[in-house]
């Protein structure tokens, strides 16, 4: 692949294009010989009737998306597969190394540390976040004069996030200079060393974690403005108060919303990189206490350059958050409410008619 | 119609991709008609140390206008972008390497002759060598010294150290202890924070033997060096700690009165330096056998053509040996380091004429070679988190002494694993 994008680089540098421009032009050329050959090939289906023409629109249409996530996410995946099987420093040639990058992970101490701070980071942070950003929604939600510029306000920290929430939060949390600290002074009490005390590091991540409820605020709220108004009122009617409307209705419809929430809270948790990484490389996270799972393979990757090691990382990584997401998905069935339930089952009957 | 253009664009398309796997003829972005050639350089910097090199690719294309540089500069995470462009079949022509990472990269670069008779110093003309091949033509040094704020000892009464004789270590603790006095936000120190590794190589110590076989940062020398470091950082102690220097400029302290020494005084602070009052402030060498020293060389990559290989070598020698490009590393306004050849010394002083540069100098003639560890990054990263995790000089709290040997127990193991 490299040798063809450098001899169309070579051959628009005959045609003294900018060489700025040379990788760019290469990449459109071979994307227009991609797509060219799957138009053909679509052609060609269409004309031997392999396919119907609303059939061939449809692959045409998403190819785009196809070609990329072939390209660009399925290819590395499959890639990084079989650099787990093998010994690998980017720069001496790949050795076959059967399953004993598996075998060094089952035995890394560090490994065992990582999946401990990672699922500790998960199963505290994403619960905090889903009742905190619940609990804005359901304040948000209701309807007084300049309802809108408190939402506004509450979603606004969820535009600082990644490296610059984190450094923030490195001086926030700053044990001799901070503000947490410095308030916890002004009332007498000596705080903690925050994320240079391996015991504080972690908890201190947890609330930093929850700087960003703002993102889910959202999507509470506009499953909250869903709810329709009917059930609240019968609910009235039937001398419901406030708690149990909470617990029979707005929960219940909601928990939908709660469920896609926690399921790609809880992916995004296991992903957990930004928040160890700079806080690390400040200073920050002694013993190991923020040495988050990808974090770690990070290290193995592009510090110590075991590109096979890290991709057998990634492989169980990957295997340990569809064990996970399967777990949630199995348990919300006992929690989570759909206006139509078992819609397989209905859809039959519908057709019997 | 749609058809036709379809194919056309295909056909059009193939061709140009066959004619581009078919091209042979060196027509690569290095080799671009057989009359001048092209080679990439990849270096790191800030934007000073970028323009210094582009000042010195630009001495180099004046003196050779056959051969065109295509700088790559890398502002950060510098090794880990030129890891993927080596293992994704791009690497640049040349890049520059320091010699504590050359052990990870030097597979990628072709071997290249070193005149060590050219350098001043025996460990810069070793700093390339991985088992006895060279692997990177030496280019500039980084050597550390001490910079000391001379009305600090005097009000101490203290004599002011020499700027040529190093303090021994004992009488640098004896010295930034006596300096030390107030309490709490406004407590002025003896010193800066110690930097274990460094203090280590000043108070005897190392982390190899000199064959790079045993880890030995757990004897005698390397317990005697924790415990300064432990001791200075303790509520009586002659330095901050490192949490309460996060964040803060320890040069600004230096400048404040609020620091009396700083060790660990790298050559890119030279012109911030030179702005200071020079008849308070003065750069002395770091005390005892000095800090070890970073030497940067320029490796050439092992997918070079000849063409791009005979350019790469001109360009390496003269960047490493030439006075043209070596007069450059140090001026008023930034500094890379410390030249590494004779001639361009006198050039490097001038750039500070009043700041005792001569101690950078002597710090690279002095320096002490580091002996070549296979994965020697991972066996200091390992130590060093095991080491501020445990021990004082980071937020642990068990003795040195007893988990020094530990650790170097730990350290042999993985290095005995790379055999």
């Amino acid at each position: 692949m490299s040798e063809i994008v450098k001899g169309l680089e070579g051959l628009l540098a005959r045609f003294h294009l900018d060489v700025a421009l040379q990788p760019i032009v290469a990449f459109a050329i071979m994307m227009a010989v991609v797509f060219g050959i799957l138009a053909i090939a679509i052609w060609i289906a269409v004309r031997r009737r392999w396919i119907g023409r609303t059939t061939a629109a449809f692959w045409l249409f998403v190819s785009p998306w196809i070609v990329g996530f072939l390209l660009f996410t399925g290819g590395p995946m499959i890639y990084s597969l079989v650099l787990s099987f093998t010994d690998w420093d980017l720069i001496s040639p790949a050795k076959f190394a059967g399953l004993a990058n598996y075998r060094k992970a089952v035995h890394d101490p560090d490994v065992g540390q990582a999946i401990k701070v990672t699922l500790l980071y998960a199963v505290i942070s994403v619960p905090a976040q889903t009742a905190l950003s619940l609990a804005v929604a359901l304040l948000m939600n209701v309807k007084v004069r300049g309802i809108h510029v408190f939402r506004t306000i509450w979603y606004l920290p969820s535009l600082v996030t990644g490296v610059a929430q984190t450094v923030l939060f490195i001086w926030v949390f700053n044990p001799e200079y901070g503000l947490v600290n410095g308030v916890l002074r002004l009332m007498g009490v000596e705080g903690p060393k925050w994320l240079f005390d391996p015991d504080w590091a972690l908890p201190a991540v947890i609330i930093m974690s929850l700087w960003t409820v703002g993102g889910n605020m959202v999507i509470y709220l506009a499953g909250l403005q869903d709810i329709p108004s009917e059930l609240y009122e019968a609910a009235a009617l039937d001398g419901a108060g406030r708690l149990r409307s909470l617990w029979n209705i707005t929960i219940p419809q909601i928990s939908p919303v709660i469920f896609f929430n926690v399921v790609t809270g809880l992916i995004y948790a296991m992903q957990t990189f930004t928040q160890g990484f700079v806080v690390t490389q400040n200073g920050g996270g002694p013993s190991n206490s923020l040495l988050f799972y990808v974090v770690y393979l990070y290290q193995n990757a592009f510090k110590f350059f075991q590109m096979g090691y890290a991709s057998a990382l990634a492989w169980i990584l990957f295997l340990m958050i569809m064990v996970l997401t399967a777990v949630v998905f199995r348990g919300s069935s006992f929690w989570v409410y759909y206006e139509s339930q078992r819609p397989k089952e209905r859809r039959r009957r519908v057709r019997a008619k | 119609m749609l058809r036709t253009t379809v194919t056309a664009v295909v056909v059009a398309g193939c061709l140009v991709s066959l004619a581009a796997c078919s091209n042979e003829t060196g027509a690569t972005p290095g080799n671009s008609g057989g009359k001048s050639t092209t080679i990439s350089f990849a270096y790191w910097g800030a934007n000073e140390e970028n323009a210094t090199i582009k000042s010195m690719v630009a001495a180099f294309e004046k003196a050779h206008p056959d051969i065109h540089i295509e700088p790559n500069w890398i502002q950060s995470d510098y090794e880990q972008k030129l890891q993927t462009s080596i293992a994704g079949g791009d690497a640049p022509t040349v890049a520059v390497i320091s010699n504590t990472s050359l052990p990870s990269f030097y597979s990628a670069f072709k071997p290249v002759s070193v005149d060590t008779g050219a350098y001043y110093s025996p460990a810069v003309a070793k700093a390339g060598n991985v088992d006895g091949t060279d692997y990177t033509v030496p280019f500039v040094a980084k050597s550390k010294v001490m910079a000391i704020d001379k009305a600090s000892f005097t009000k101490a009464g203290l004599r002011v150290p020499s700027g040529k004789t190093p303090l021994s270590t004992g009488d640098f603790v004896t010295a930034a202890q006596k300096m030390t006095s107030g309490s709490g936000p406004s407590k002025t120190y003896g010193s800066a924070p110690l930097w274990f590794d460094g203090w280590l190589m000043a108070d005897g110590g190392s982390y190899y033997n000199a064959d790079g076989t045993k880890c030995t940062m757990g004897d005698t020398a390397g317990i005697r060096a924790a415990k300064t470091v432990v001791d200075s950082q303790k509520p009586g102690g002659f330095a901050p700690t490192t949490i309460a220097v996060q964040g803060q400029d320890m040069f600004q302290w230096l400048k404040e009165g609020k620091v009396a020494m700083l060790p660990d005084f790298g050559p890119w602070n030279i012109a911030q330096f030179a702005a200071l009052d020079t008849s308070r402030f003065l750069l002395v060498p770091m005390p005892g056998r000095g800090e070890p020293m970073e030497v940067d060389g320029l490796g050439i990559t092992k997918s070079a053509s000849a063409a791009q290989t005979t350019a790469a070598e001109k360009f390496t020698a003269f960047m490493s040996s030439d006075p043209a490009a070596q007069n450059l590393l140090a001026s008023k306004t930034s500094a890379l380091g410390v030249p590494v050849v004779k001639n361009s010394l006198s050039a490097f002083q001038s750039a500070a004429p009043k700041a005792n540069l001569q101690a950078f100098i002597n710090a690279v003639t002095n320096a002490v070679t580091t002996p070549y560890v296979k994965n020697k990054v991972q066996i200091e990263s390992t130590f060093s988190t095991a080491l501020d995790s445990r021990t004082a000089i980071g937020t642990g709290h068990e003795d040195p002494a007893t988990v020094l040997p530990q650790l170097q127990n730990k350290c042999q193991q993985m290095l005995d694993a790379t055999k």
